[in-house]
């Protein structure tokens, strides 16, 4: 089962040959030339970005990577996400809209806060899961919304 | 018969054994994108690791033909086996022969397994199939749900019980996986539901679609009856072996410890920037407990349910521990129902298997309204209080920014037992909010303001006054509530270094003898 490749390539005018073996699913024996590495990928529902990290003795590579399996943490936690469907952004917890960030006709991008909703006394933004214009603000400061009340439309 | 023949029907029976209920009906399994029961635990044991015992069981039914409907084995393999080198005893129902239902013998095959499972002290893995009770057998067949229920409950606590639902589960069969440890179902494949779609249509009139009603996601959402959620087949079998490898094989053993290759020294600067000094700012949880254990060690239990809170298990320089803590950025970490019920039962399982509990807070307090106070947020929340002071694993608890009144108590205290008490400056110990606090104790103060921008003026002055004076782990410092306020990037080494002097705990507390507690289930 276990799966080997080949890779040559030129760096800084040096050649490199890569052989990679895949010892089972997430770890592998890199070598470089003639240099051996031991490289383990692990899943982090953290990391936005795959970090990795090296120890020397012995020769061993860590890399974390986002997990495979969507998760709702770190980049969208599950919290703040509002649901969406059809462009409709709705609200996942009850609360008091404080303020709303955009009106209609506003290019977002994803990540872009939208709203801010207060629940327990905290102030959750509510950001863009997507980029997209605004079409319509169907709330307005001051308001209270339960979960699943649509919060603003976007095209 | 000569020796050889001898031999060949021997060879003859295996052989027949394999077929389940038949090639045909391999396919269909197939077909539905499911694993058949024998390739299910070739991927989930160590290759060549597996023993098969009971292959040549069949029922003895005589009733509506089903003499004539026999296989080897009665729709279940059962036997044990190794997952990284470590032995466990495993069953997995077999849908292709009548819909993998529950007969007499069957549940029997099972029973051996778990009876054999609990004398070793070896966990026990169940991959559930099966339409349900075998109906042809009528009691004999309930008879075995009962035996096997019965050695869920006394297997409970001594062998870790994990259960794959990968099937359907209905009826009764639901409580067998409901009394294991923990569930892992497959989406689309799978769901468990105590009366189907059908029934309920025309008990209550609702309409209502399996996985609506039971599947996966269903059940990881708003029951919190799957404790992890998979695709495929195959990634439940990957997330039961990760599960395992934070477990010992029993509660006379410690968990395995495991050389992670992190520094049990390394800080992690970006803590310092995490929690905001606004405490009406929310953060990301999860931030501080993955840069707190060892790097990519936190395998999360129950992420979908109650999100408020977080549970999980991680390892801290290479040791499991279970984490939980509030999550901020959902109902602003508060607790509530189910998330007092997810913390509890955690809590209670990572007590009976040895595993330390390591409780990041940051709570405001219980989540109010009618809805929680009528569906019994006093008895549910009364759980984590009974969990967190009945469990003698080393508990130690970080105090990260708000721990108000009940919230604060609860939530692993030094005053529950908790060994180790460490707290972030951004801590606020206290009964309650600042607002709240201000509004009861300078109640007189406040009504003699004249306009209402004077009461906000007062109101503003006495708040800061409040913070300044109560909202600090400074308060609870000075009475030794907490052992040492910390810079957020020095959590990982004193975590470690504590950890390291109270895994060798004994509780010496004398507690007078009882059968049991009573916990308010």
């Amino acid at each position: 089962m276990a799966m080997k490749r080949n890779f040559a390539f030129v760096l800084n005018d040096s050649r490199f040959l890569v052989n990679i073996e895949e010892l089972k699913f997430g770890e592998y024996k890199v070598k470089v030339n003639d240099e051996e590495f031991f490289v383990r990928l692990e899943e982090s529902p953290i990391f936005e970005v795959p970090q990795a990290f090296y120890t020397t003795t012995p020769k061993q590579i860590i890399i974390t990577r986002p997990s495979l399996t969507p998760t709702p943490s770190a980049a969208t936690p599950t919290s703040a996400i509002p649901t969406t469907t059809l462009g409709v952004i709705s609200a996942s917890m009850p609360g008091t809209v404080m303020s709303v960030k955009v009106k209609p006709g506003d290019f977002v991008k994803q990540g872009d806060v939208l709203l801010t909703l207060e629940t327990m006394k905290m102030e959750n933004p509510i950001k863009a899961p997507r980029s997209g214009v605004v079409k319509e603000i169907k709330i307005q400061a001051g308001k209270f919304v339960n979960p699943g009340d649509p919060l603003i439309l976007l095209e | 018969m000569s020796l050889e023949d001898k031999f060949r029907e021997l060879h003859e029976y295996r052989e027949r054994s394999k077929l389940g209920g038949g090639t045909e009906a391999i396919e269909k399994q197939h077909k539905a994108g499911k694993l058949t029961a024998r390739e299910r635990l070739d991927r989930l044991l160590d290759p060549g690791s597996f023993f098969e015992m009971d292959a040549f069981v069949t029922h003895r039914c005589f009733d509506f033909g089903m003499e004539k409907r026999k296989v080897l084995g009665d729709g279940v393999v059962t036997g044990f086996g190794t997952i990284n080198g470590r032995p466990v005893y495993v069953y997995a129902q077999d849908f292709t022969f009548l819909g993998g239902s529950l007969s007499e013998m069957h549940a029997k095959k099972i029973c051996k397994v778990m009876d054999l499972a609990l004398k070793a002290g070896v966990p026990l893995i169940g991959l559930n199939d099966s339409g349900g009770a075998r109906i042809q057998e009528g009691v004999d067949s309930l008879a075995g749900y009962g035996e096997i229920f019965y050695r869920n409950v006394m297997a409970s606590g001594v062998i870790p019980q994990i259960v794959a639902i990968m099937g359907p589960c209905a009826g009764g069969a639901v409580y067998s996986p409901a009394l294991a440890d923990f569930i892992c179902m497959v989406r689309k494949t799978s769901y468990m539901f105590i009366t189907g779609p059908k029934v309920v249509k025309a008990a209550i009139g609702e309409d209502v679609t399996f996985e609506q009603l039971g599947g996966a996601d269903a059940h990881a959402k708003f029951s919190g009856i799957a404790h992890f959620v998979a695709d495929s087949d195959e990634e439940c079998l990957e997330i039961i072996k990760t599960l395992l490898s934070y477990l010992p094989s029993n509660n006379m053993e410690d968990p395995p410890i495991i050389d992670t290759g992190d520094s049990p020294d390394r800080m992690d600067r970006e803590l310092d920037s995490i929690v905001p000094a606004d405490p009406k700012q929310p953060y990301d949880m999860y931030e501080i407990i993955s840069r707190v254990m060892d790097i990519g060690s936190f395998f999360e239990v129950h992420k979908y349910y109650a999100p408020n809170v977080i549970v999980g298990f991680a390892r801290l320089n290479g040791r499991t521990v279970g984490v939980v803590a509030n999550q901020p950025m959902v109902f602003a970490g508060s607790l509530d129902i189910d998330s007092a019920d997810k913390i509890a039962r955690f809590v209670r399982f990572c007590d009976c298997f040895n595993i330390p509990i390591i409780t990041f807070v940051d709570v405001p307090g219980y989540l109010p309204g009618t809805k929680q106070e009528h569906g019994g947020v006093i008895r549910h929340g009364a759980k984590v209080i009974y969990a967190y002071s009945e469990a003698t694993v080393p508990k130690l608890t970080v105090i990260v920014r708000k721990a108000y009144g009940g919230g604060y108590i609860a939530m692993g205290s030094r005053h529950l037992g908790a060994d180790m008490v460490f707290a972030w400056p951004t801590a606020e110990i206290a009964v309650m909010g600042p607002e709240g606090a201000v509004e009861i104790v300078f109640k007189g103060e406040l009504a003699k303001a004249k306009t209402p921008d004077e009461a906000k003026a007062i109101l503003d002055q006495l708040v800061s006054d409040y913070r300044a004076k109560f909202a600090n782990p400074y308060v609870a410092a000075s009475r030794g509530y907490i052992d040492a306020v910390i810079e957020p990037k020095e959590t990982r080494p004193y975590l470690i270094k504590a950890l390291e002097h109270v895994v060798t705990k004994r509780e010496i507390q004398s507690k007078p003898p009882k059968k049991h507690g009573n916990i308010p289930v």
